[in-house]
């Protein structure tokens, strides 16, 4: 592929050619976004083996439906919107557990046997690889709807407005489920923070 | 003192970065006085922080280079893309010859043409245009290394006759030999 022949167009113009059928628009959206895909995938399922041919499908589907693509919203969360629609129609399909460390019940007592702070660097680090741990699998607890928004504030930093668009649901409703959300995260690693 | 379901709110709009001044100061005042607030607003930064050190212990998996040609090589297949004139289909593959990903490939066999034909790169003066640089070409080369001298014709005429006399002697040597004849006098002559 050119390198420098696609970078600058905008994603809206390389969208209306992807509509006429033209490859090479697509390559360059491709290349754009994918890494940016198998990240948002990868925090889904946890499963590095499943991100690449999930990604395929996320940009596979993108283009068999990019004639309904009215640009209401950014190419950019339309995309989002496939690749989660398409991370967590695997996860109930497969019935994936990822990689959490704990199981339910688990957290608690894995929480509790954790080293308290001493003043020494390797027990704190120790202790930040296991804090960072137990959010994950907190994350990992929480109804879909709430782990979706988590998801995409805390991974993929994005703002409410994105969220929104990504998930086609009211900001309201997005500042709502992330409060909860906390809250429930919150409640979760008391026993750690 | 304030409302702490309502001051929890602005602490979480405060980690997301998106709480007014007025608000953040009304906060500000409120967390020191609040012991309950504070705890709140120190699990969440710790919770975000926990968030950012796993982000750099377990980063996502990347696209590899093939990535791209995959997806497009099944949209290919599946006939998703506008078919493309005669012309600019050359042009296609000519240009997906060059992807990134096949370029690689090129530069090693490219190096290794390079090596094998710099012996060749060796430049020739052509004795007629003094000063005008040519090529040579593999034959040429050839040439120079094992001319062959092109002969006149009379000397060629000669070298026919010189095969025709070499065939005498060696008949009348044979003969000589056996009837002990001297050689005769042509061979003087040659």
């Amino acid at each position: 592929m050119d390198e420098g022949g696609g970078e600058n167009v905008a994603d809206d113009v390389l969208v209306r050619l992807c509509q006429k059928g033209d490859k090479n628009a697509f390559e360059h959206l491709v290349m754009r976004y994918q890494d940016k895909i198998f990240s948002v995938l990868y925090r889904v399922v946890k499963d590095r083996d499943v991100v690449r041919d999930l990604a395929q499908d996320v940009f596979i589907n993108a283009f068999k439906s990019i004639q309904g693509f009215q640009g209401k919203s950014s190419f950019y969360t339309w995309l989002y919107q496939i690749a989660m629609h398409t991370g967590f129609n695997y996860l109930s399909l497969a019935r994936v557990r990822t990689t959490t460390v704990y199981e339910n019940g688990d957290l608690e007592k894995k929480l509790m046997d954790t080293p308290g702070g001493s003043g020494n660097w390797l027990e704190e680090g120790y202790m930040l690889h296991e804090t960072a741990q137990a959010a994950v699998a907190a994350i990992e607890e929480l109804p879909d709807e709430y782990k979706k928004v988590v998801i995409l504030k805390e991974y993929e930093d994005m703002s409410y407005e994105e969220i929104a668009e990504v998930l086609n649901i009211p900001i309201g409703t997005v500042r709502s489920r992330l409060n909860r959300a906390r809250k429930e995260l919150r409640r979760n690693l008391k026993p750690l923070v | 003192m304030m409302d702490c379901g309502k001051m929890e709110n602005f602490i979480f709009e405060f980690i997301d970065q998106s709480l007014g001044r007025r608000d953040g100061e009304m906060l500000s005042v409120h967390l020191r006085q609040c012991r309950d607030c504070q705890m709140k607003m120190e699990d969440l930064l710790r919770f975000r922080a926990s968030i950012k050190f796993h982000k750099a212990m377990e980063p996502s998996p990347v696209a590899d280079e093939s990535f791209t040609f995959s997806v497009l090589d099944r949209l290919s297949k599946q006939g998703a893309f506008a078919p493309q004139p005669a012309v600019a289909g050359w042009i296609e593959k000519i240009h997906s010859a060059f992807t990134p990903y096949r370029v690689r490939w090129l530069a090693p066999a490219f190096a290794i043409m390079i090596f094998l034909l710099l012996p060749l790169s060796l430049f020739e003066k052509n004795g007629s245009n003094q000063g005008e640089v040519r090529v040579p070409s593999v034959v040429n080369i050839a040439k120079q290394t094992n001319p062959i001298p092109v002969q006149p014709v009379a000397v060629q005429q000669k070298l026919k006759k010189q095969s025709e006399l070499d065939e005498y002697l060696m008949f009348h040597a044979q003969n000589a030999s056996q009837s002990h004849i001297g050689y005769p006098v042509i061979y003087a002559s040659y």
